[in-house]
């Protein structure tokens, strides 16, 4: 049931999602905001796109081509952005979707990866990739749901540095995206093995940072930001 | 009851174990120690035991691949070229002749004997009584590897219920552990 507080303000509802559900605060994602249901088009989107992109890198390991490869990428890279722009267009974030996600990006990922190196002869700077986006930021991407939040999408609700330099739009492409198109694009390895590093040492960093933020007072519940701060996000 | 979302929580751990079973290069141990920060006790140690589920199940498949492949016609052929060429290397030792090969093949072939050796023995100790003991001792420990354990318990005489009840147990005290870790301090 939507109301008004007053006259002029901005409508919110308050309604459960469901019934047994806690009450909406009103803050956009906030983990009240769960409607805590695993069948959805959002969670459908993740697993086809992880299976399809598991397929075409299989493909691209069997037959040893290139294009199979490029297209299990897209694959993954298109469909990581559209199961969450399902989610957010379908109200249909939940706090597991975001963890599956995650998951799922790591399996999508890793398969890639490994299979990038039958076509460029780079394993350093992959090895290290591969260690901060297993060891390092699989665990860091996890810490957020400490939070009442819905996803780390929602962690500038929390902390915003560690948000801006991890979940950022810009952030999460970077991470995914950049050691491919260096290795594609130029031939001195060097050049990604920096910029792999340079990465693994913010992830580490942010860990720490978010390790040793102070847990939530309210489990249910996110603290509502500054008005600065929701302008900003 | 738990809600949908963390039985899906703990369900992905099944899935996480399974997938990280049959590759090296997705540890379950960070999706453990991820549930364990975010998630009460409870959740953590039900995503722990669904995880040592879930790797076991991935090592039976690795240890049936191997048990399978030790009667495959392709690993026959393989021991039957070996035999010969074993058999013409020992000929021509005794003829007084240089062993057939070329440079790299004749240097790599201490390493080659040395590997069967350690092949032999890893197969003698998980066929005796001691093989539960080292697969529970890697599920637990992490050492010796279990992605190669369960390929050598293939190949042993192990029973497939001695490999599931070690492995499970020791994967499983190993991902209970470390869910717990977060409340030690």
């Amino acid at each position: 049931m939507a109301h008004s507080t007053a006259p002029g303000t901005v409508t919110v509802d308050r309604t459960p999602r469901r019934p047994g559900l806690p009450v909406r605060c009103g803050v956009r994602g906030c983990a009240c905001e769960d409607p805590r249901q695993l069948r959805n088009a959002a969670n459908l989107v993740t697993v086809v796109r992880t299976l399809a992109s598991l397929a075409l890198v299989t493909t691209a390991a069997v037959q040893h081509s290139w294009p199979w490869l490029l297209a299990a990428y897209l694959t993954y890279w298109i469909g990581d952005s559209a199961d969450g722009n399902v989610a957010r267009w379908r109200h249909q974030e939940t706090r597991f979707g975001a963890v599956f996600d995650v998951v799922c990006d790591r399996i999508n990922c890793i398969s890639c990866a490994l299979v990038l190196l039958m076509f460029i002869d780079a394993p350093w700077p992959v090895a290290v990739f591969l260690f901060q986006f297993v060891v390092v930021d699989l665990p860091l991407t996890l810490l957020p749901m400490r939070w009442p939040v819905l996803s780390p999408n929602y962690f500038f609700l929390v902390d915003r540095l560690a948000w801006t330099l991890n979940w950022h739009v810009v952030a999460k492409v970077t991470n995914t995206t950049l050691l491919v198109l260096l290795l594609v694009f130029l031939p001195d390895q060097r050049v990604a093995l920096v910029a792999a590093s340079v990465v693994l040492v913010i992830k580490v960093w942010s860990l720490g940072r978010v390790l040793r933020l102070p847990l939530p007072s309210d489990p249910v519940h996110v603290r509502q930001p500054t008005s600065g701060a929701a302008a900003r996000a | 009851m738990p809600d949908a979302g963390t039985i899906g929580l703990i369900a992905l751990g099944l899935v996480v174990g399974a997938v990280s079973a049959v590759t090296p290069f997705l540890p379950v141990e960070a999706y453990v120690i991820g549930l364990a920060v975010a998630q009460s006790p409870t959740v953590a140690v039900a995503g722990a035991v669904a995880a040592a589920i879930g790797q076991t199940a991935g090592k039976v498949l690795l240890f049936s691949a191997a048990r399978g492949a030790t009667s495959s016609r392709w690993l026959e052929r393989l021991r039957e070229r070996g035999a010969a060429e074993a058999a013409a290397i020992a000929a021509a030792e005794a003829a007084g002749e240089p062993p057939p090969g070329g440079p790299v093949k004749r240097a790599l072939r201490p390493v080659g004997r040395w590997l069967s050796r350690v092949n032999a023995r890893g197969v003698a100790l998980l066929s005796g009584r001691g093989g539960p003991g080292v697969v529970l001792l890697s599920g637990s420990v992490g050492i010796p590897p279990l992605l190669a354990i369960a390929f050598y318990a293939g190949t042993s005489k192990m029973s497939l219920r001695a490999f599931v009840v070690t492995c499970l147990v020791g994967r499983a005290i190993r991902f209970v552990v470390l869910a717990l870790v977060p409340d030690l301090f």
